[in-house]
């Protein structure tokens, strides 16, 4: 746990949480030494992002 | 997305609305713990839509075809708040993490139903638990248990938040009222870190 959290990845992943389109190769491109970490959080999108498209699919409100 | 534009919160349609302090799910556990049936009912409500939803993205389409999703669901909360007198409340996840197990577990039980049945008896036996749900057809396999196993890693707290709002679709006031947060930024910001810690997770996994 780190209550540090870096302030661009925080903003990534808030960007992520709220189902925002992220230019994470611009991200990346501007914070080389965040570049590993973002590419993770980018796979992990994918999975939010899978998610939240199945939940609209099976909206039955 | 710029930085400022991520870094403001997203507003969502009830952000000023109060949050009930005693409306949170610990909360609710103990009171239907005390035999209060309209707190059993309330935690019923606060899930099921959400876990409908949520359910319909896990249950082979052949499966859906043989069982209600509605049914699934309140098979699993029925249980789960039939049991809900010898529950440990510690106020951390463990009713949703209790619920969501419980769920995928009847929703294996189920497909496995449906493979043994005469008509699917051609399905590839290589696949354990019968075809593959819908979010198996748009996240790779592989990718969904290393997601499964980082969720695991992380601490209760963060890892409800994280479910409630990515796989559940919780908005982030509700998310506020059902772990008894302050307000909806404070989930906001709960759930964005349980996503970075996620994804460090996994990073010391590949």
């Amino acid at each position: 746990m780190n209550e540090q959290d870096d302030p661009t990845l925080l903003a990534a992943a808030e960007a992520v949480m709220d189902g925002m389109t992220v230019d994470w190769a611009g991200l990346k491109a501007g914070n080389p030494a965040l570049a590993k970490e973002l590419s993770v959080m980018e796979r992990m999108a994918e999975v939010a992002k899978a998610h939240r498209t199945l939940l609209e699919e099976g909206d039955v409100t | 997305m710029t930085q400022n534009e991520a870094n403001a919160p997203r507003p969502e349609p009830d952000d000023d609305a109060p949050i009930d302090p005693l409306g949170s799910t610990s909360v609710l556990i103990a009171r239907a713990q005390g035999g209060d049936e309209r707190a059993k009912d309330r935690l019923a409500a606060r899930y099921r839509t959400a876990l409908i939803r949520w359910a319909h993205g896990r249950l082979p389409a052949s499966a859906r075809d043989l069982v209600d999703t509605d049914d699934v669901v309140q098979s699993a909360l029925v249980r789960g708040l039939s049991k809900i007198g010898g529950f440990e409340n510690r106020g951390d996840g463990a009713f949703l993490a209790y619920i969501r197990q419980a769920l995928l577990n009847e929703i294996r039980d189920q497909a496995r139903r449906v493979k043994r049945r005469p008509e699917h008896a051609t399905i590839d036996d290589r696949i354990p638990d019968g075809e593959a749900s819908p979010l198996e057809r748009v996240i790779q396999a592989e990718r969904l248990e290393r997601y499964e196993q980082s969720l695991a890693t992380l601490s209760p707290t963060r890892r409800e938040a994280l479910i409630l709002r990515l796989e559940l679709g919780f908005r982030y006031r509700e998310i506020a009222e059902a772990m008894g947060l302050p307000s909806g930024n404070a989930a906001r910001l709960l759930a964005s870190r349980a996503y970075i810690e996620l994804s460090r997770s996994l990073k010391e996994r590949t």
